[in-house]
């Protein structure tokens, strides 16, 4: 539906112009508590956010100020929270779970900092997998997953588990994973969080080249350098927004 | 009623506890799995039908091997039978048919417990 409806709109004359301002990630009021005893302890508190496509974006801010609780609401990993969040235009917060899972898997790829490939399947089979579950035919997958290997320098690997990786590598792979359903929206949670800094700087490149490549990237850091990547900074601390 | 008759729905009720307990343990720890399917777009009915099928199949593959071992060993028990041949077809697939039925509902409730854990949470410091 958001697809049709953003065709047609694309028609009209100047309206692309205004696709293309219009945010991608759009929340307003977000906030997501844990009951503690008798009350409600508050993670995130009234967090308006609004990422445009094409932005890298870096969340910021110390430990426990809900930054990766911020990322996973808008990865969809998470539907216990209130507020408002629109994606592509689609309100996020009136979907039934399917529905969000639909939206999340056909345009987030996310990227984790323990990596979180299956420790049972191959290179290849990991970076496959999120094409298998959205029903690409078997022989599309094979080229696409061939062209990611390929762009990634990982064709060497493809028969490799985790295992047998460095954090390096697993993280590339991580990222691989991510990209290969083309999402228009990347996710990571402190992808250079368990990495050698040479390692972290590559990975950092690669998201950068993503960007460049029209990629929205959404990142959780706790690296001035790392964010010196992005073009824009949101600060959380104590659940709330700085800036 | 004699001893076989008499312990048999024990034994029964002993192996379909222990199937039970070791499917679910095994569901259990696949939970950082789930999570990872889920968190890179898997459907829960796909995730579920995934667990699902995999149980069913070692759970009849097990079924197989016993059946095969309860033909080998029919000559030692069939005197402590009554009423029933060590052959039966209804009991076999009958006793088959329920421990797969256990095993079928040990994956389920595990796995549909993991797969209403919101990803994030079942990630967190793995």
């Amino acid at each position: 539906m958001l697809f049709n409806r953003k065709s047609s709109l694309s028609e009209v004359p100047g309206a692309q112009d205004v696709l293309a301002n219009a945010p991608l990630i759009s929340t307003r009021g977000i906030e997501k508590s844990y009951p503690v005893g008798p009350g409600q302890t508050y993670v995130l508190r009234r967090i308006t956010v609004n990422i445009k496509p094409g932005e890298f974006v870096s969340i910021m801010g110390p430990s426990g100020a809900g930054k990766s609780t911020l990322l996973h609401i808008l990865g969809m990993h998470d539907a216990t929270w209130s507020g408002e969040y629109v994606f592509m235009g689609q309100p996020i917060h009136a979907l039934a779970p399917k529905q969000r899972a639909t939206i999340q898997k056909r345009n987030i790829g996310f990227v984790f900092q323990s990596y979180h490939l299956l420790d049972d399947l191959t290179v290849y089979e990991n970076i496959e997998l999120p094409l298998s579950y959205r029903d690409v035919p078997k022989a599309e997958r094979q080229s696409i997953v061939a062209d990611v290997l390929d762009r990634f320098g990982i064709v060497a690997k493809k028969d490799l588990y985790p295992s047998q990786l460095s954090g390096g590598q697993q993280q590339l792979v991580g990222v691989a994973r991510a990209v290969v359903a083309n999402p228009s929206v990347i996710l990571a949670d402190e992808p250079t969080g368990n990495l050698h800094s040479s390692q972290g700087r590559d990975i950092m490149e690669l998201f950068k080249r993503l960007n460049d490549e029209g990629t929205t990237i959404v990142q959780v850091t706790h690296s001035e350098s790392n964010a010196a990547y992005g073009n824009r900074i949101i600060t959380l601390r104590d659940g709330f927004m700085e800036s | 009623m004699d001893r076989v008759t008499q312990d048999g729905p024990v034994a029964l009720l002993h192996c379909a506890i222990g199937i039970y307990g070791v499917v679910a343990y095994e569901v259990g720890l696949r939970t950082r799995e789930i999570a990872i399917r889920m968190a890179i777009g898997a459907q829960p009915s796909s995730v579920l039908r995934m667990v699902l099928g995999e149980a069913a199949v070692v759970t009849a593959a097990g079924a197989l091997l016993g059946l095969g071992g309860s033909f080998l060993l029919r000559r030692s028990i069939e005197s402590q039978l009554y009423q029933v041949r060590t052959s039966d077809p209804i009991v076999l697939s009958a006793v088959a048919g329920m421990l797969l039925l256990v095993a079928i509902i040990a994956c389920a409730l595990p796995a549909r417990r993991a797969m209403a854990t919101n990803p994030s949470v079942a990630l967190a410091g793995r």
